[in-house]
């Protein structure tokens, strides 16, 4: 099968399924989702696409998750989770025509329709168990808050993540711990979880992301959300997370990363386009006064959305399949992807 | 091939006209340009197809005695994944026999399973560099020691689309950095020649380095030519990557404590060549020659393989599946 650009009046995304996709990209721009609710909004696209699909051959079906996930990864800004959704429903795909034939060196081409549609339902029943497993990353991720939160421990934490906030309530039902929450400069997102966290009676303190240098060493342990979690254990988070890590290290301090396996994803960090996601330098710079003036358009200012936390920096990875150290995370890969889909484009 | 029939009285002569046999046609696949285990591989298949015993123990000692005569002959370079590969062989010439109780068909079924290993082995060297070139980016510096070929294959694939550069260390005693960068020159990549210890100072100017291994420990450390353990610990130092190009024929149940648990070859103590011009030693004087050395996981960032990109970690899972 030849390369195809997906502007081509030959692509299998239906009206319905554009309008719906342009619709979810537009929320991904307004960062409004959490990373559990992009998730499921991908499958509820992913659901479309496969029903939508004529059911002449089930390559149609492959070709037109593919192309949707190609348009996914072309998002801006880009969103891991998505992709990732995209990976394991290809894999679902995988699994079901092999195991339909009787012959697994058969093609997938001259396929009997009445085989299509029981093919079609399985996909579309294993979208639904996935679903049900997204259902469960947070109840999970929260129930092993107990055993990393201790009475009076002070704990530090970046910017807001949903799953952060879920873990540290979880465990403020049961014991008494202290929270130092940095306010992550870009977005003020730390505000929200300090009031959030206030409300159920845990004690608060924000501070400046420039602080978290000099609290390190009294701090006990650091938890944080991240936006991607990478094949070799590295992360993806908040823009000013790698400082801390680093200061975590120099202090000795376990990092404890709190993220649902829908976030993982099979590639690697040491390609650039994976990491350089900059947003616009108006969140650096935001009094709107110095935008017009001239020595402020010959400055070159950089706002990249993301930080790379390697995995040597990584104590812990407390997933909804339980807690283990980054350098497991390959296992869990290939439970969840085919090795072929890492690279979302036409194959044959 | 031997085709003297196996007599009682002259096995010792027939057993060393054998392994003649074997190790010059092991030269042979050699010669054509097959990697180590890959020859090895095909002449074992070899010995299976012009067999003349009639059972599996006698096969078996056979094979055995094949094997013996290559790893014999193979330069120390080899001796780990040629080890390693020989005893998979033969462990699954044992496994096949007892699923199949006829010897005619056990002995297809090895022939057959011994053209698909060599067929996946020669295969192995291009799903490397298709893996290998995506982590090679545009106007990136590397540095590589030794003479592989896989990281050739790599740097040749990354070349059609990409411009980079490349320091090569000269990579002594046998100086084969020099044959090494003609090879990338003629495939149209930037080159600069560096010496062995220069390694430090070129450092901080490198993005990743990427070499090659003559076998993968079961804890993912590698065994490469000397001077790699080095390059990787000053690497690490300035927290730059290394990557390691290498197939999955080469994993071997391996684990080295120490470096000298590895494999050493008789010219341990005798002076390299070529020495440098006109030098003279004196008697007195003695000489440390290794071969190779044991770079630790820890050393390591990722490891190109036929399997995939694997990280240290991931090495002895995937020694488990093939030893199943």
């Amino acid at each position: 099968m030849s390369y195809r650009s997906s502007t081509s009046s030959a692509s299998l995304l239906g009206k319905e399924t554009r309008r719906a996709l342009s619709y979810l990209q537009q929320e991904l721009r307004e960062e409004k989702l959490s990373g559990w609710r992009v998730a499921k909004e991908t499958l509820r696209l992913l659901r479309i696409v496969i029903s939508s699909v004529s059911s002449s051959g089930l390559d149609k079906v492959e070709e037109a998750v593919r192309e949707l996930g190609q348009e996914l990864t072309r998002g801006y800004p880009r969103c891991f989770v998505a992709e990732n959704m995209t990976r394991r429903v290809l894999k679902v795909i995988h699994e079901e025509t092999s195991l339909d034939t009787s012959d697994p060196g058969r093609q997938l081409l001259g396929r009997s329709v009445k085989n299509v549609k029981a093919v079609k339902s399985n996909i579309l029943e294993a979208i639904n168990e996935i679903e049900d497993e997204l259902d469960t990353v947070l109840p999970n991720i929260t129930e092993q808050s107990l055993e990393h939160i201790h009475s009076n421990e002070v704990l530090l934490t970046f910017g807001y993540s949903q799953s952060v906030e879920e873990f540290l309530k979880s465990a403020a039902e049961k014991r008494h711990f202290e929270v130092i929450i940095a306010e992550c400069e870009l977005d003020y997102s730390g505000h929200r979880l300090a009031k959030s966290l206030s409300e159920e009676n845990v004690d608060v303190t924000l501070i400046s992301d420039a602080a978290v240098v000099a609290l390190m060493s009294r701090v006990h342990k650091v938890i944080i959300g991240a936006q991607a979690i990478m094949a070799d254990g590295s992360v993806l988070a908040a823009s000013g997370t790698f400082m801390m890590a680093a200061a975590a290290k120099h202090y000795a301090v376990p990092l404890v990363i709190c993220a649902g396996l829908h976030k993982l994803t099979p590639l690697f960090p040491h390609h650039p386009d994976n990491l350089y996601d900059m947003l616009s330098p108006c969140q650096v710079v935001q009094n709107p006064k110095v935008w017009n003036e001239t020595w402020f358009r010959q400055l070159e200012m950089s706002c990249p959305r993301l930080d790379l936390i390697p995995s040597p920096y990584i104590r812990l990875l407390v997933t909804n399949s339980g807690g283990f150290s980054p350098s497991y995370v390959y296992r869990i890969l290939n439970e969840f992807y085919d090795e072929i889909d890492t690279c979302l484009k036409y194959s044959s | 091939m031997s085709n003297e029939p196996f007599q009682n009285g002259y096995e010792q002569n027939v057993s060393s006209v054998f392994q003649k046999s074997v190790i010059e046609l092991f030269e042979r696949h050699l010669k054509a340009g097959s990697a180590y285990a890959p020859a090895a591989a095909s002449v074992l298949t070899e010995v299976i197809k012009s067999s003349e015993e009639e059972t599996i123990m006698g096969l078996e000692v056979q094979l055995k005695q094949a094997a013996d005569a290559i790893l014999k002959t193979a330069p120390m370079t080899a001796f780990v994944s040629l080890k390693a590969s020989t005893e998979l062989f033969l462990r699954f010439v044992i496994r096949t026999s007892l699923e199949f109780s006829d010897f005619e068909e056990c002995k297809r079924r090895l022939i057959e399973r011994g053209e698909y290993f060599k067929g996946r082995t020669e295969a192995s060297r291009d799903k490397i560099a298709q893996v290998g070139e995506r982590f090679i980016q545009d106007g990136s510096v590397i540095l590589t020691h030794g003479n592989s070929r896989v990281v050739a294959a790599v740097f040749e694939r990354a070349a059609k689309t990409k411009r980079f550069r490349v320091y090569v260390t000269e990579s002594r005693p046998d100086g084969s950095g020099y044959s090494f960068a003609e090879r990338l020159l003629s495939a149209g990549v930037s080159v600069t020649i560096i010496l062995d210890s220069s390694v430090g100072f070129i450092m901080d100017q490198v993005d990743s380095v990427l070499v090659g291994a003559e076998g993968v420990a079961e804890n993912g450390g590698i065994v490469n030519r000397i001077g790699s353990l080095q390059v990787a610990l000053v690497a690490s130092s300035y927290n730059k990557p290394v990557f390691v190009a290498v197939e999955s024929y080469k994993f071997s149940r391996i684990y080295p404590l120490r470096q000298r648990d590895l494999p050493c070859s008789d010219k341990y103590k005798e002076p390299w060549h070529p020495l440098l011009p006109e030098v003279t030693v004196s008697k007195g004087i003695q000489f440390e020659n290794p071969a190779s050395d044991f770079t630790p996981p820890s050393l390591i960032s990722l490891l190109f393989t036929d399997l995939g990109v694997l990280t240290p970690a991931a090495v002895s899972d995937e020694l488990i599946r093939l030893y199943q």
